[in-house]
């Protein structure tokens, strides 16, 4: 009896040890989608920058990988198509005016009035009305890695939404809090560019949050320049460092969220740049990849036909093939480009 | 504290009797020198732009407008007014380019020959007509030197046609521009806007409209070169344009090194400590700019849109050289570079102004002071007339322990004597309707004169009603809080105007209130001085003469002519402004005068 007992025990301690499931148990513990929320909270032509700078971090997450079915992008107002654009239908996020952020590719969710503290805080609780499109959805699970975004106008403990109505910390920490109950995230980054950035996120409370704002409390953000021929301020300073930064990353970098939080030095960003990592536990964020968060994780197969890559060939149905397992060879794997993006 | 109900003469410290007259006239010479204060840098504020939207100077120009261009459409313009149709050139030139114009008939004038506005409106490509900016250039306009004389506003209205047809088709304009060409300056400015905005029953409605204007600029340039920018910004009773609709004027000004005065004044701000010549231009400044809102009238077409809530200035191109080293005039380049700014400026605003101070007094044209900072000032004018009025209101009860002989019982409070009612009612309706003739004949020198005299003489054939200390007092109490009263009122609408008239009638009161004393050449000194410098007319040339010397900036000689002339005008055309001026003097201030100078003759030894 004794024995029996202790065979069994040996067995289940081999069994753990050598158990394929215990190495899928671990990978659960890694996320397995992205998805990115980024809002641009005001109105009217002289914001014209808190625009541009959502764009431009919708074109560096959009090309690192996340797609726009897992994009949330919110516009408060249509600069592109004011009266007062020069440029009509083009926005700038540089004085050189070299791209168009503002291209064909970009899908946007929400729009003008639809930008409101409701339906951001729906779309973060998915408490949407049931004909809501799975466009406007974010159908995070308990395994997803979400990337948020703001920008606009924002004060000592609010962002100002609209002009007309404003999101406090209290509320949001609450609503991050919902989100956690209800398994919809499992790490998630909170990004913020406005004035006094960092009382937005320090009445978080919920784990794995990982935040960082463009200002501390008292502090103001600064634009960087103007667009004379535009005769607008076209991008913020931290956005710009923070998109000097993102512009060299590549999927694979190996760039940590400790070199993001210090892509803009005090010298450069004249406004403190503040972050918060006390709920952050679980991982040590000097050893997190920025990828993690920015960029998509995908786990693709890659099914060998005759020693060649499937897209490669013409399947033709009436051949027999087969194939050699010796004629394996060993093959350089690189990540297909999802899509047709020029970098 | 004692409630005021309970208050009596026996509370107030009797050093307070003794120093009355001493802390009477210390506050009003307080209240003066304090108004003159308000120039010093501790009291002023620098001006700052309060819309953030506005950002002056922030686009870059991308309107190029040619030389060449400009002198073929003078020359337009030069053949046009030889011709005596310049309403038919104006027409064609903008429909030639496409700009929608037309014209409005505003009647005959003295030489039986047609006037007409002309207008056009560029509208904005890609937008509904919702807002508009106006850009006015008077057809003629008068000269700095000679405000009788008038000439063809060629520069301006070239200008304005200029940047109309460059403005033309461009993608970021969000408004529409309506150029306007009024013809007899206010007259027909008037005519135009009343049939714009269909204010009077019978005016006929114009051909179109534009979006609802929310700010302009009026261009008045007799001459062809000029050296600076004199901006105008008295509307009329008292209504001041926005002050960010003047700091966006003065901000591209500067950048554009065009020295831009108030008042033909320009105060030289890059030495950074203060000197003499600052102190006094800035003073100058600041009396010029009360000086001349008092009157009602405004120095400019703007006054007319002001009145419509437009905000707008005039920008008048003086021959002044204002900046040292100075001999050449201003460019064609940066002149356009202002207006194009100023224009871009406007268009990135979604609302009407409404941030920035719209009560204000400009010491130079980067500080001012705002209206919480120069009503203390008036305040402490008026106030030794709400103080005597609460001493004689508290000298009028008696005590309830005391014993009185004559008493009245009127609301809980006993008085110590009756007071006889009809006579100060009848006494007040004479002033009243002796004023109320001011009204009806024409008001020019010899008739004010002969009615003043009349009026001195009035005590003589109109018996004033003879009275005791007592019921003196009383009438004093009542002209008191009359005048405080409409004194508040008056600085609330035309605070320049409230600030004079309080100047006139405190000495007033207090001569008025020192014929109770015992000695008979005082109250003959009283009279006197009623007669020769507390009189309207007198006041009114000394008005005169001290505008004309901070106008001079050096010692001029007094005019009398130059007086008559001025106040002639003034008086025939004060109605076409929309002022009240006069009409509030003579019903509200005349009337209390002459109560008071009558006041004078009351009480008999």
């Amino acid at each position: 009896m004794f024995l029996r007992y202790f065979l069994t025990v040996l067995l289940f301690c081999f069994t753990s040890a050598l158990d394929p499931f215990e190495k899928f148990a671990e990978s659960t513990t890694r996320h397995t989608n992205n998805w990115a929320i980024l809002v641009d909270t005001s109105r009217f032509w002289f914001n014209y920058r808190h625009v541009a700078n959502v764009l431009s971090i919708y074109r560096s997450v959009k090309r690192l990988g996340i797609p726009d079915s897992n994009i949330i992008l919110m516009l408060a107002d249509d600069m592109a198509c004011n009266p007062r654009n020069p440029r009509p239908a083009e926005i700038f996020n540089n004085v050189a005016e070299q791209i168009n952020v503002y291209g064909d590719d970009v899908e946007v969710d929400y729009r003008g009035y639809d930008v409101t503290v409701e339906n951001f805080v729906r779309v973060l609780t998915n408490r949407l009305p049931e004909v809501t499109p799975v466009s406007k959805r974010l159908l995070s699970d308990e395994s997803s890695n979400i990337f948020i975004y703001m920008t606009g106008h924002g004060g000592d403990g609010f962002l100002k939404f609209q002009d007309n109505e404003e999101i406090s910390a209290v509320e949001l920490a609450d609503v991050i809090e919902q989100m956690w109950r209800k398994k919809r995230y499992h790490e998630l980054f909170f990004v913020v560019d406005t004035c006094q950035a960092a009382t937005l996120f320090e009445k978080f409370y919920s784990p794995n949050i990982l935040a960082v704002g463009s200002s501390k409390r008292g502090e103001d953000s600064l634009s960087h320049h103007v667009d004379p021929k535009i005769g607008v301020y076209v991008i913020d300073r931290f956005t710009y460092y923070a998109l000097e930064f993102l512009e060299k990353l590549k999927q694979d970098s190996q760039k940590t969220i400790n070199d993001f939080f210090h892509c803009c030095p005090k010298h450069l960003c004249i406004s403190e740049v503040t972050w918060r990592t006390d709920l952050f536990t679980k991982r040590d964020y000097h050893k997190t990849l920025l990828t993690d968060f920015i960029g998509n994780v995908r786990r693709t197969e890659i099914v060998m036909l005759n020693n060649q890559l499937l897209d490669n060939i013409i399947i033709n149905s009436t051949l027999n093939q087969t194939f050699d397992k010796q004629d394996e060879s060993k093959q350089e794997f690189t990540y297909i480009s999802q899509m047709p993006i020029l970098d | 504290m004692p409630l005021l109900s309970t208050l009596l003469s026996q509370d107030i410290p009797q050093n307070f009797y003794k120093l009355q007259l001493h802390i009477y006239s210390g506050l009003f010479c307080i209240g003066l020198l304090g108004f003159l204060y308000l120039s010093s840098p501790i009291v002023s504020r620098r001006t700052y732009l309060s819309e953030n939207a506005l950002s002056p100077g922030l686009v870059s120009n991308d309107l190029s407008i040619s030389n060449e261009r400009i002198r073929q459409i003078m020359a337009q313009l030069r053949a046009g007014f030889k011709d005596k149709n310049i309403a038919n050139v104006i027409q064609s030139m903008l429909i030639e380019n496409g700009i929608e114009a037309y014209k409005q008939n505003i009647g005959i004038n003295s030489t039986d020959k047609q006037e007409e506005n002309i207008y056009g409106i560029v509208r904005a490509p890609r937008l509904a007509s919702t807002e508009s900016i106006i850009l006015v250039a008077p057809l003629y306009v008068r000269i700095q030197t000679n405000t009788q004389q008038v000439k063809a506003n060629l520069f301006g209205i070239a200008h304005t046609l200029a940047t109309g047809f460059t403005l033309h088709r461009k993608p970021y304009m969000a408004k529409d521009i309506i150029l306007l060409f009024p013809t007899a300056q206010e007259n027909g400015t008037r005519a135009w806007l009343d049939a714009y905005f269909n204010s009077k029953p019978d005016s006929i409605p114009l051909d179109a409209h534009a979006g609802s204007i929310q700010a302009g600029l009026a261009l008045e340039f007799p001459h062809e070169k000029f050296y600076s920018i004199d901006l105008r910004h008295n509307g009329i009773n008292g209504q001041l344009p926005n002050l960010d609709l003047i700091n966006t004027v003065i901000q591209l000004c500067d950048k554009n090194s065009i020295a831009a005065s108030l008042y033909n004044i320009y105060v030289d701000l890059s030495a950074n400590d203060l000197g003499y010549d600052y102190v006094i231009k800035s003073t100058r400044t600041l009396l010029l700019n009360v000086l001349t809102l008092a009157t009602g009238i405004s120095d400019g077409v703007h006054g007319q849109f002001l009145h419509y809530r437009i905000e707008m200035i005039t920008l008048f191109g003086s021959l002044e050289k204002h900046h040292e080293y100075q001999n050449s005039p201003i460019t064609i380049r940066a002149f356009d570079d202002v207006i194009e700014g100023f224009i871009r400026s406007l268009n990135n605003l979604l609302e009407r102004f409404h941030q920035s101070f719209f009560f204000y007094l400009h010491i130079n044209r980067r500080n001012f002071v705002s209206i919480a900072t120069y009503m203390v000032p008036l305040g402490l004018i008026v106030l030794p007339a709400l103080i005597r009025s609460l001493v004689l209101y508290m000298s009028f009860f008696a005590s309830s322990t005391s014993t009185p002989t004559n008493t009245n019982v009127t609301h809980g409070r006993t008085m110590k004597f009756h007071v006889n009612y009809s006579p100060i009612f009848f006494e007040i309706l004479e002033c009243l309707a002796l004023s109320y003739v001011l009204m009806w004949i024409p008001l020019k020198l010899s008739f004010l004169g002969i009615w003043l005299i009349t009026m001195f003489l009035s005590p003589i054939f109109l018996c004033p009603l003879r009275s005791n200390e007592r019921q003196f007092d009383y009438f004093q109490f009542i002209l008191l809080l009359t005048g405080s009263a409409i004194l508040g009122c008056l600085s609330l609408l035309n605070y320049s105007m409230a600030f004079l008239v309080a100047c006139f009638l405190m000495p007033c009161y207090l001569i008025a209130g020192c014929t109770k004393f015992e000695y008979w050449f005082v109250k003959i000194i009283c009279r006197f001085l009623f007669i020769t410098f507390l009189n309207p007319l007198v006041f009114l040339a000394l008005y005169h003469y001290l505008t004309r010397l901070l106008i001079a900036g050096t010692l001029v000689l007094p005019d009398f002519v130059q007086f008559t002339n001025d106040l002639e005008t003034y008086f025939a055309s004060y109605r076409l402004f929309n002022a009240w001026t006069v009409d509030v003097i003579c019903l509200t201030i005349i009337p209390l005068w002459l109560v008071l100078y009558r006041s004078t003759f009351w009480i008999r030894n």
